[in-house]
């Protein structure tokens, strides 16, 4: 794999999600705030009538809770609270895509968790020898699951299932076949 | 089904034609008409489930006999379809005498 600074960079670039949104969303909120309160003190400074409430009452108030205050103050906090809560976990989640870096010598190769979903079930299909519709697969990461519905009548081994699925994606990529689990479905299909 | 290592492809078999082939087995076993046997398929934990219902010929101890068909039935679908066949259920319906299956 090609080490290069740019090349990293694509490579982490497009498996994980970027976080510019949040962060661009959470900037405009705080400069709304922030504007809003400014234009207030300005207005209060030069004696003009509020825009939406004047801070100094909208303190006083807080400071001498009435029930209605208490009601609003409560809903903002609550909503203040899931916002907070969402904020960090998109910060702190590694935000990953579906999508898989492949080692190789030059570039950057960046392989969708479908094609190895379906590379992995196109290979279960034909070691159990089951039709197209039959094998189906799941991957995330570098798990990979295989879903196999048998043949009526036709007994599926699930080694043998569990070593094509592995060999055909350490094709693709050899950390691809570390983790597969088969399931082979107790009630087959007539045809 | 593979047809093997070398040969690209698969064979694979119907629903219709693993019936009308039970169909066929089971009253060739019976000794009665195929029009008048119906067979049924399904799927006993991975394995084939034979449901058939029709008359059989006529003859001494039918119990006797029909427990015997069945295993044939099955021995039989397993060697020509190459699949596991896990039961084969009888139900019969009549009894055909030989001058009446004789009659074209």
């Amino acid at each position: 794999m090609s080490n290069g600074p740019v090349e990293r960079r694509i490579r982490r670039r497009s498996v994980h999600r970027s976080r510019s949104t949040a962060v661009a969303v959470a900037l405009v909120v705080l400069a709304l705030v922030a504007a809003w309160i400014g234009t207030e003190s300005v207005l209060r400074a030069i004696g003009r009538p509020p825009l939406l409430a004047d801070p100094q009452t909208a303190v006083d108030a807080a400071l001498r809770p009435d029930a209605a205050f208490v009601t609003i103050a409560e809903v903002i906090a609550v909503v203040l609270v899931v916002l907070g809560v969402v904020l960090v976990v998109l910060a702190l989640k590694p935000g990953r895509q579906h999508r898989s870096v492949v080692q190789h010598d030059r570039g950057a190769v960046i392989i969708d968790t479908r094609i190895v979903a379906s590379t992995a079930a196109n290979a279960a299909g034909t070691a159990a020898g089951v039709p197209e519709g039959n094998a189906s697969a799941t991957a995330r990461g570098r798990r990979t699951e295989v879903r196999v519905v048998p043949v009526t009548g036709v007994p599926v081994d699930e080694t043998v299932v569990r070593d094509a699925v592995r060999d055909r994606l350490s094709g693709l990529d050899e950390r691809f076949g570390q983790r597969i689990r088969v399931r082979v479905e107790e009630k087959g299909t007539l045809a | 089904m593979n047809a093997g290592p070398d040969v690209p492809g698969r064979v694979e078999i119907t629903a219709r034609a693993l019936t009308s082939l039970a169909r066929a087995v089971a009253a060739e076993r019976l000794g009665a008409p195929a029009k008048r046997v119906r067979v049924g398929l399904g799927d006993a934990s991975g394995a084939i489930a034979l449901d058939v219902t029709g008359p059989i010929a006529a003859g001494d101890d039918i119990v006797a006999r029909s427990t015997r068909v069945a295993e044939e039935v099955k021995s039989r679908m397993s060697e020509l379809t190459g699949r596991r066949v896990g039961s084969a259920h009888i139900e019969l319906t009549g009894i055909v005498r030989e001058r009446e299956s004789r009659t074209r």
